[in-house]
């Protein structure tokens, strides 16, 4: 049967099964990151009800190229941005710093440890350790965990929260680079130039997307015009990324970053991409979760063990000795990193791109590490935040929190 | 769309960029080592939708339909001219097209109106016979008239050769739903010129269904008298036409369900209004995850299009017809029509610049070139009997002087049908398939490049065009450029 066609039917289920586990119209447990279609993509994937096979998933592998790459735009396009604000540069710094420090953390382990249960090449045992880095340091935006539960929220505490959580996408889109650009046909069978080349040309690949789309939206006002540039340019440049055997999602992300650079109306544009998250989105995670494979034992629990430890490891110390800096005279709780917790869609995108790329124990390895990443901060996340912002008293009253409404609580 | 007119130094910049996309593109293509896979059809569907929508941009500089500009970007990148995009490349987009064709003939179907269709009763009937009977007995005649210059008739007795005029006619009876849809999404026209042709060429689909099938019955008993008359070919149409209706009925009423589940309720629509400094309520991240009818109907459509063009093609079904009926009976039997319209108006021109930019890359250039004369008159004859045919019916009919001066023009236009047409032909009749498939190709390639431009210059001295966006400019001040024509209130 066709393979998109399954696609449908796996996300209608998905979609299905996540009305259901929502009484009324507000979610139990603020999914913010869809994981009730991780679940049923790992219920109908070969590891469950078989409904979607290996060839299946390996004939969809461009839906999650092209959907992961288009995440990333997202993300490079509001980088700096959270919540339609400039993030301050200190908080920026923080979160790119803390991301920086969770990925050099998880990699130097995974490098030290998962050898030491799998037998690894040197360039495998490399890139295991690059792409576990990337699985753990992207931390998903507030917003998001506040819309899912249909909730705004604001003050002093939830902004630099919001903060933070929004400065983080870069470092594992640019691990993503790394990899992509450190591997041989060996792994990944598009490789085919030399590291620094192929960095350069990803970079270069996005820019020059990234200032055609923004020269060309500069003359263009019309909304339909608009999107057939900015999908046009999209898609030209993930496929020649993928042509060229480098990381799309990170030429992608590069070419966000441009256009919002170069767009004369950067809000407008960040806003059109944003519309496309939540579509864009499903199919990643529902893929995601079909694709798990559990062949590497032990290996892989330790993995998946391995990266939410150690977020928590890093953020929560981080955040606890950073807390009477960070907003002012609030203070927030000794355990205010949780609520860094959750991931987002660049988590999913790094799991999805390299089980798909790299089609062994690296990729399996790395969606692991980034499934038992957002699994684990679903369930600390959400609950930490709202805790931390009802205990600074920025979390709406339950007449704002009405299911449906979405109007700012910002005092 | 139709945007006001840009300076000189926008255009020059447009084109600048595009060469520029262009030879980014034609560059990565002269290195032999990569692999033409997958990940070549995304760059290729990526290059089509920008090539065309920089086309279409310039198109519109000598007054060109966006169609035309498509197409054109279709045939420059495809196999036969710069060659960026391959024959394998332009097969594999096949999927997208039928996506495209699905949402094409949903809003098609959407756009008629009972009421509409219930006046214009008398007009649709004298229109589809005068066409039906001239265009078969003049294009079809002029057909035979050529046999000496069509090579895949040489040595037929004359018997054949009418048979093959007589499905030569039944090919040129079809029309261009998708392009007529097309242009009424770019110029938004409103009056009785659109709400005809419209209700024309969508139930035309109808039309040739029937008709194929009468001629593919009489044409193989003409052509190999031994096999006898074969009665299962008219169950055959029965079957496609009733079951494409009962799935597309179907898939209407999944729709409607949804669109009443999921229909707009006070709370939500107090929550969208703006509390203070008229920025939208809902912020771009919180927008992403609220579980928005609008972006969520069109993920639903997709989600239904897919899994439905595959279950029709599997079953043998026709998905235009099919399609239509859904979006016909949301429309007419369901408070969702409006609702229906608008999400997939959101698909924007992606859907147009998909459909007719393949088309452009699938135009063989190569055999048109071996055949371009016979075309070039067979399309010629095929133009002059439209417009007579649509005249006299016009007449006979009473309908209004815009119609019976204009009605032809959006009848001219030829695209994804006939090609399906001639693709049933072929397989049916393989010894002189591939020379009618040639000869098809040519002809639809150039009714598909002209008949556009022929409807948008009737559009635009009828003074119909952009009349809907003047009376509904609601969408387009919020920023949601309207595709498809704004509907007609019932007249």
């Amino acid at each position: 049967m066709n393979p998109y066609a399954i696609l449908a039917g796996l996300l209608a289920l998905a979609w299905a099964g996540g009305a259901l586990i929502r009484p009324g119209r507000q979610r139990m447990a603020g999914l913010s990151s869809g994981t009730e279609f991780l679940l049923m993509g790992i219920l109908l994937g070969p590891l469950g009800l078989a409904a979607v096979s290996r060839p299946t998933l390996e004939a969809l592998a461009p839906v999650t190229l092209v959907a992961a790459s288009w995440l990333a735009l997202l993300a490079g396009s509001q980088l700096g941005f959270a919540n339609r604000r400039r993030v301050p540069a200190a908080h920026l710094l923080l979160g790119i710093a803390l991301s920086l420090a969770v990925f050099a953390a998880t990699a130097l382990l995974a490098w030290w440890l998962v050898p030491l249960l799998l037998p690894l090449s040197g360039n495998e045992r490399l890139l295991l350790a690059i792409g576990l880095g990337c699985a753990g340091c992207e931390t998903a935006r507030t917003k998001a965990i506040l819309g899912a539960q249909r909730l705004a929220a604001g003050g002093p505490l939830a902004d630099a929260l919001a903060n933070l959580a929004g400065s983080d996408d870069m470092v594992p889109l640019a691990g993503l680079a790394l990899l992509f650009a450190l591997s041989t046909p060996a792994e990944n069978a598009a490789a085919h130039a030399p590291p620094l080349v192929a960095l350069g040309v990803t970079l270069g690949l996005g820019v020059a997307a990234g200032a055609l789309a923004g020269v060309l939206t500069r003359v263009e006002q019309r909304l339909t015009e608009r999107w057939g540039i900015l999908l046009g340019t999209g898609l030209m440049a993930i496929g020649l990324s993928a042509v060229l055997g480098l990381a799309a999602p990170a030429a992608l992300a590069v070419m966000g970053v441009t256009l919002n650079l170069l767009a004369r109306d950067g809000a407008a544009l960040r806003g059109m991409l944003a519309s496309t998250a939540r579509p864009v989105l499903l199919p990643v995670v529902a893929l995601a979760g079909a694709q798990l494979d559990l062949r590497d034992g032990l290996a892989l629990w330790a993995v998946a063990a391995l990266v939410p430890a150690m977020r928590l490891a890093i953020k929560l110390p981080a955040i606890a000795l950073l807390r009477h800096h960070l907003t002012p005279p609030t203070l927030p709780g000794p355990w205010a990193g949780l609520a860094l917790m959750a991931c987002g869609p660049i988590t999913v995108c790094v799991g999805a791109v390299v089980a798909v790329q790299f089609p062994g124990p690296i990729g399996r390895l790395v969606l692991a590490g980034c499934l038992a990443a957002i699994v684990i901060g679903e369930l600390l996340g959400p609950p930490a935040l709202r805790r931390e912002l009802q205990r600074a008293d920025e979390w709406p009253d339950d007449a704002a929190a009405a299911p449906g409404s979405a109007t700012p609580g910002r005092s | 769309m139709s945007g006001g007119k840009k300076p000189l130094p926008v255009r020059m910049l447009q084109l600048l960029m595009l060469l520029v996309t262009l030879g980014l593109a034609w560059l990565v293509q002269q290195d032999s080592t990569l692999e033409p896979g997958i990940a070549a059809a995304v760059a290729a569907l990526g290059l089509l939708l920008l090539a065309g929508t920089l086309f279409s941009e310039l198109a519109e500089v000598v007054g060109l339909p966006h169609l035309t500009g498509y197409l054109l970007a279709g045939i420059i990148v495809g196999p036969h001219v710069l060659g960026i995009i391959s024959h394998d490349t332009v097969e594999r987009l096949g999927v997208f097209n039928e996506l495209a064709l699905a949402l094409i003939a949903l809003a098609g179907g959407a756009e008629l109106r009972i009421d509409s269709l219930r006046r214009a009763a008398r007009s649709l009937v004298w229109a589809h016979l005068l066409q039906i009977v001239a265009i078969i007995v003049v294009v079809g005649g002029s057909f035979v008239a050529l046999r000496g210059h069509i090579p895949f008739l040489a040595g037929m007795g004359l018997v054949p050769t009418l048979m093959v005029a007589l499905l030569w006619g039944v090919l040129a009876t079809t029309r261009s739903p998708s392009a007529v849809l097309g242009l009424l999404a770019q110029l938004r026209p409103r009056g009785p010129l659109t709400d005809m042709t419209l209700a024309f060429v969508m139930s035309s689909d109808v039309v040739v269904i029937i008709l194929l099938a009468i001629a593919l019955a009489v044409a193989k008993l003409g052509i190999d008298p031994s096999a006898g008359f074969d009665p299962a070919a008219f169950g055959e149409v029965g079957y496609e036409l009733l079951g494409s209706t009962a799935l597309g009925t179907t898939l209407g009423v999944i729709l409607a369900l949804y669109l009443w589940a999921s229909r707009p309720r006070p709370a939500a629509a107090d929550s969208a209004a703006a509390p203070d400094t008229g920025t939208p309520a809902v912020e771009p991240e919180v927008a992403a995850t609220a579980d928005d009818g609008g972006r969520n109907l069109l993920l639903v459509l997709l989600l239904l299009g897919l899994p439905m063009s595959a279950l029709l093609e599997y079953v043998h079904l026709n998905p235009l017809l099919a399609f239509m009926v859904a979006g016909f009976a949301v429309q007419n039997f369901s408070r969702g029509g409006e609702r229906l319209l608008h999400a997939v108006e959101k698909t924007g021109a992606i859907v147009f610049v998909v459909f007719f930019a393949t088309a452009g890359a699938h135009l063989d250039l190569h055999g048109f070139a071996t055949i371009w004369p016979v075309a070039v008159i067979l399309a010629g004859v095929r133009l002059v009997v439209t417009l007579a045919a649509a005249r006299a019916a016009s007449r006979i009919a009473g309908d209004a002087p815009v119609i019976r001066n204009w009605g032809w023009s959006g009848l001219v236009s030829q695209a994804g049908l006939a090609l399906g047409v001639a693709l049933v032909i072929v397989r049916e009749f393989p010894d002189f398939g591939d020379g009618f498939r040639t000869l098809a190709i040519g002809v639809v390639g150039l009714n598909e490049l002209f008949g556009p431009v022929l409807f948008k210059l009737a559009l635009d001295r009828s003074r119909e065009t952009g009349r809907a966006r003047d009376a509904d400019s609601e969408p387009a001040a919020a920023g949601a450029t309207p595709v498809f024509s704004a509907p007609s209130p019932p007249r």
